[in-house]
C-alpha cells in the first residue's frame, strides 16, 4: 500500500498513507474520526481510495479479476452492520460463507468451526435479532474468519463487549495473528497492548507513529505522556509529537508563502 | 489454526480419521469404536487432572457428546491430540463453572494482556526433554504446585488463562510459578548434570 | 486496569526456557530411558498399567500422554488397561449416554431448537432451499414478498369476493412494476442490511445483482400470471401478455442503475410504467375507469407489433446492461 489516499465527503480521511503489513496483529490505534474505518474499508475492498495503491496478498485491487481473488481471501468485520432478522447464526455466517465462495462441501463444518471459536457454539441455532449485543458482535467475527482469511480486517471488534469476552476475543486474535495478517482498529490502548504484535497510530489522517506496543510503552516511559500505563503515556506522547511536527510544517507553510 | 501437526504416520491414524467422518454422519458404531479407543486414557488423564470423580465423568461425558457436533470440523490433525484438546477445554470450563457457583466474589482481573499462546518450540523443547532420564529426577524434586503449572501450560497446551481456571489461581501467580518452574528445573537439571547439557543459559 | 509494571519481559504464557541447547541436545544417550518420542516407541504394558492405576510418576505419565496423542495404538491399549481397573463402569455409562446422545435422537441434550445438531448429512435437503432463498437476497424476505402476495391474492378475491369487474386491467397495470421494486429491494446499502459485508465478498456487484433480481422475477412472473388468469378478462389483455413488459422493465433497471443508481432508476421505469397506462386512461372521455384502463392496456400490451416491441426493449436493456456492467464492480465511496 503506497501513498493512498481517502477522501471522505470533502474532507480528506486519509492522506499519503503507506503501509506494509505482513502476518501478526496490526492495530490500528488513534481518536474517533482519525481515518480508521476509511482505512479498513479500503483495505476490505468496499471503498475506492481517491489516490495510491493498494495491494492485497500481492495483487492490485483496481483489477476487477484480481479483486474476486483476494476478495475471497478476505475477512472484513464492518464497525457496524446489519444482519436478517429471520437468520439463525449457523444461515448467517453459513450465507456468508457462500457470499464468499466457499465450496459448498466445506461450508458446514467451516460454520461450525467458526462459531466454535468465538465461543458460540451452543447459540449455533438461535436467531440473531435474540442475541445481545457482544453475541451480535461475535457472530460478525464468526462470519469474518469462516473461510480462514488470510487478511483479516476487524473494524473496532471490541466495541460491545463486556471485559472478560474482551480478554477471550484478544486470546483469538493472538491465534488469528499466528499465520494470517490481522488488522484491527480499536481506540482501546488495552486491546493493542495485549493483542497487537504492531501498532499504527493514525490521527487526522496520518499516520503518526509506528512499531512495537513495547517500543511505544519505552516511548510513553521516556517521553513522558500522560496516562495510566507505559502503552498510554506512548500513545499521548506519540500524538503530542506528531500534532507538533503538523503545527510545524503548517507553520513553515505559511512563513513559505 | 494452531495444532494441525501433520501427520503422515501410521493407517491406525487413518481409520481414526475415517472413524470421525462416520461420526460426523451420525454414526453410533464409530463412535462406540471411537470411544473405545480413547476414552480410557483420556479418563486416566483427566482423573489425574481434577480429583473429583464426579467433574471426571461429566468432562468425559462433555467431550464425546462435543465430538457428534464437531467431528465435521475435524481436519488432520491426530485424533488423541484433537480428543485432548476438546477434554483439556471443557474441564477448564468445568472448573470455571464450579469457581463460580461456590465463589461470588469474582477474582479481580488480573494482567488481562496474557501475551501469545503463539505455540513455540519452547515448549517442546521441554517436552523434548523429557525423554532424559535427568528431568524426571528433576521434575521430581521441584514443588507439587509448580510442577502442576508446568504440566497445564507445557504438557496440556492450555493459555495462562485456561492454567489459572483450571488451577484456581491467579494469572499473574501461573506465569510466576511458570518461570520459578523453569528456574528450578534448570538448577536440578544443573545440578544433577554438571555438563554442558544442563548448563546455564 | 492492566498493571504493567508487574510483567516480567519473560513471563510468557507459556514456558521458554532461555537455554539456547535445550532443542539440540544429543538424543537420549541413556539406553535404559525409553524414548516415547522415538517414531518406532510404543508404549510397553507394565507402564499402561501403571498409568492406568495412576501409580506411574509425574514425568514418565508427560511423556506418554504426549505419545498418547499422536499414536492411536497406544492409546487403544492404555484405555483397554483403564477399563480393566475401577474406572471401567464408569467409561461404561458414559459411553451410552453417548451413544443415546446420537445427532438423530440428540435433541434433549440440545437447548436450542436446532434443525438437527449433526452439521453435514442429516441436514442436506433443507440447507439446499435455504441456499436457494439465501440467493434470493433480503426482497423475498421482506415486505416485497408480502406485496407480491397481496397484489395477486387481492386480485382474486376482488374479482370473486368483491364481484369487482376491474381485476384483470388492475393486475396487468401493477404487475410490471412488482419485480422492479422487487430489484430495487434487492441489492444496495440502502436495501441491504448485510451490504457492507457483502460488498468485501468476490459475490459483490452484478453477479449477486442477477441472481437476486431472477429470484424475484422467478417468485413474482408465476405468482402474478397466475392470478391474471383465474380473474375474469373483462376486456383486458391475456394474463400472460405483462411478462415481456415485466422482464423488460427489469433489465431497464438494472442497467439505468449503472448510470444513475437503483433507487432512481426504478423510479424511472416503474413510474414511467405507470405513468403510460394511468395517464392516458385517467385522461380518456367516457366509459368506466376499469374499461379505459383495459383498452389503454391493450394498446400497450396486445398484438404482435406490442410484444415485439418488448422484446426488443428487453433486449437493449439486457445489452445495455452488459455494456454498464463495470459500474456495478466500482467500489464504493469511502
Amino acid at each position: 500500500m503506497a501513498g493512498l489516499r481517502v477522501r471522505h465527503r470533502r474532507t480528506v480521511a486519509l492522506d499519503s498513507v503507506d503501509l506494509d503489513l505482513g502476518p501478526g496483529v496490526h492495530g490500528l490505534l488513534g481518536p474517533n474520526g482519525a481515518g480508521k474505518t476509511s482505512l479498513i474499508r479500503v483495505l476490505a475492498t468496499v471503498a475506492a481510495p481517491t489516490g495510491g495503491r493498494v495491494e492485497l496478498l500481492g495483487d492490485d485491487v483496481r483489477d476487477r479479476r484480481h479483486r474476486s481473488a483476494v476478495r475471497r481471501r478476505l475477512g472484513y468485520l464492518p464497525q457496524e452492520f446489519g444482519y436478517y432478522p429471520g437468520f439463525t447464526v449457523r444461515e448467517f455466517v453459513a450465507y456468508v460463507a457462500w457470499l464468499k465462495e466457499m465450496p459448498a462441501a466445506q461450508v458446514p463444518a467451516a460454520v461450525e468451526r467458526a462459531v466454535e471459536r468465538v465461543g458460540l457454539a451452543e447459540r449455533v441455532d438461535a436467531k440473531v435479532k435474540t442475541l445481545s449485543g457482544g453475541m451480535v458482535r461475535r457472530v460478525g467475527i464468526a462470519q469474518a474468519i469462516v473461510n480462514e482469511p488470510d487478511v483479516l480486517l476487524l473494524d473496532e471488534p471490541t466495541a460491545g463487549l463486556d471485559p472478560e469476552q474482551r480478554v477471550e476475543f484478544r486470546a483469538l486474535l493472538r491465534e488469528l495473528g499466528t499465520a494470517t495478517t490481522v488488522v484491527v482498529s480499536t481506540h482501546l490502548v488495552e486491546d493493542v497492548a495485549a493483542a497487537c504484535t504492531e501498532v499504527t497510530l493514525v490521527e487526522a489522517g496520518r499516520i503518526a507513529y509506528r512499531g512495537t506496543p513495547p517500543a511505544l510503552a519505552e516511548l510513553g516511559e521516556s517521553a513522558g505522556g500522560a496516562g495510566d500505563n507505559p502503552i498510554e503515556r506512548g500513545y499521548t506522547a506519540a500524538l503530542r509529537t506528531h500534532r507538533a511536527a503538523a503545527l510545524e510544517e503548517a507553520a513553515l507553510e505559511e512563513v513559505a508563502r | 489454526m494452531g495444532g494441525h501437526r501433520e501427520t503422515d504416520t501410521a493407517d491406525a491414524e487413518g481409520s481414526d480419521a475415517a472413524l470421525l467422518r462416520a461420526v460426523a454422519g451420525g454414526d453410533p458404531s464409530a463412535m462406540a469404536a471411537l470411544y473405545d479407543r480413547h476414552a480410557g486414557w483420556l479418563h486416566a488423564r483427566l482423573t489425574r487432572r481434577c480429583a473429583d470423580a464426579e467433574v471426571v465423568r461429566e468432562v468425559l461425558q462433555d467431550t464425546f457428546v462435543t465430538v457428534w457436533r464437531s467431528a465435521a470440523g475435524h481436519h488432520g490433525e491426530e485424533a488423541g491430540g484433537w480428543l485432548w484438546t476438546i477434554a483439556a477445554r471443557r474441564l477448564v470450563d468445568a472448573r470455571r463453572a464450579h469457581e463460580r457457583a461456590t465463589r461470588l466474589r469474582a477474582a479481580p482481573m488480573q494482567e488481562q494482556h496474557a501475551p501469545a499462546p503463539t505455540a513455540p518450540s519452547a515448549e517442546d523443547r521441554v517436552l523434548a526433554g523429557l525423554e532424559y532420564g535427568d528431568v524426571g529426577t528433576a521434575l521430581d524434586r521441584i514443588s507439587p504446585e509448580l510442577r502442576e503449572v508446568l504440566r497445564a501450560t507445557v504438557v496440556d497446551g492450555l493459555t495462562t488463562r485456561e492454567a489459572a481456571r483450571l488451577l484456581g489461581i491467579p494469572e499473574g501467580t501461573v506465569k510466576s510459578r511458570a518461570l520459578r518452574a523453569r528456574a528450578e528445573l534448570r538448577a536440578a537439571l544443573a545440578q544433577l548434570n554438571p555438563s554442558p547439557l544442563g548448563g546455564p543459559a | 486496569m492492566t498493571d504493567w509494571h508487574a510483567t516480567d519481559p519473560h513471563a510468557d504464557d507459556r514456558l521458554h526456557p532461555t537455554d539456547p541447547h535445550a532443542g539440540d541436545r544429543p538424543h537420549s544417550t541413556d539406553p535404559h530411558t525409553p524414548d516415547p518420542h522415538a517414531p518406532d516407541w510404543h508404549a510397553p504394558d507394565d507402564l499402561a498399567f501403571r498409568y492406568a492405576d495412576g501409580s506411574l510418576p509425574e514425568a514418565d505419565a508427560w511423556s506418554l500422554e504426549k505419545h498418547l496423542e499422536h499414536c492411536t495404538p497406544c492409546a487403544s491399549r492404555v484405555s483397554r488397561a483403564v477399563r480393566e481397573t475401577a474406572a471401567g463402569a464408569v467409561l461404561a455409562e458414559v459411553r451410552q449416554s453417548v451413544l443415546r446422545a446420537a445427532p438423530k435422537s440428540a435433541r434433549k441434550p440440545a437447548p436450542a431448537p436446532a434443525p438437527a445438531p449433526s452439521p453435514t448429512p442429516a441436514r442436506a435437503p433443507a440447507p439446499r432451499l435455504a441456499r436457494v432463498l439465501w440467493a434470493a437476497g433480503p426482497a423475498l424476505r421482506g415486505a416485497w414478498l408480502s406485496a407480491v402476495l397481496i397484489v395477486a391474492v387481492g386480485a382474486v378475491v376482488l374479482a370473486y369476493g368483491a364481484g369487482y369487474t376491474g381485476a384483470r386491467p388492475l393486475l396487468l397495470a401493477v404487475a410490471p412494476v412488482v419485480p422492479v421494486i422487487g430489484v430495487a429491494l434487492s441489492y444496495g446499502a440502502y436495501a441491504d442490511p448485510l451490504h457492507e459485508i457483502t460488498a468485501s465478498t468476490p459475490s459483490a456487484g452484478l453477479r449477486l445483482v442477477l441472481v437476486r433480481a431472477a429470484a424475484v422475477l422467478v417468485v413474482s412472473l408465476p405468482l402474478l400470471t397466475l392470478a391474471g388468469v383465474l380473474v375474469p378478462s373483462s376486456g383486458a389483455p391475456g394474463a400472460a401478455a405483462w411478462l415481456l413488459p415485466g422482464l423488460a422493465l427489469t433489465l431497464a433497471s438494472l442497467a439505468l442503475a449503472g448510470y444513475v443508481g437503483c433507487p432512481a432508476a426504478t423510479a424511472v421505469t416503474g413510474g414511467g410504467w405507470l405513468c403510460a397506462v394511468l395517464a392516458p386512461a385517467l385522461a380518456a372521455p367516457g366509459g368506466r375507469l376499469t374499461a379505459r384502463l383495459a383498452d389503454q392496456l391493450a394498446t400497450v400490451l396486445d398484438g404482435a407489433p406490442a410484444q415485439g416491441a418488448w422484446a426488443a426493449a428487453a433486449v437493449l436493456s439486457a445489452v445495455a446492461l452488459a455494456v454498464r456492467r463495470p459500474a456495478y464492480d466500482h467500489l464504493g465511496r469511502p
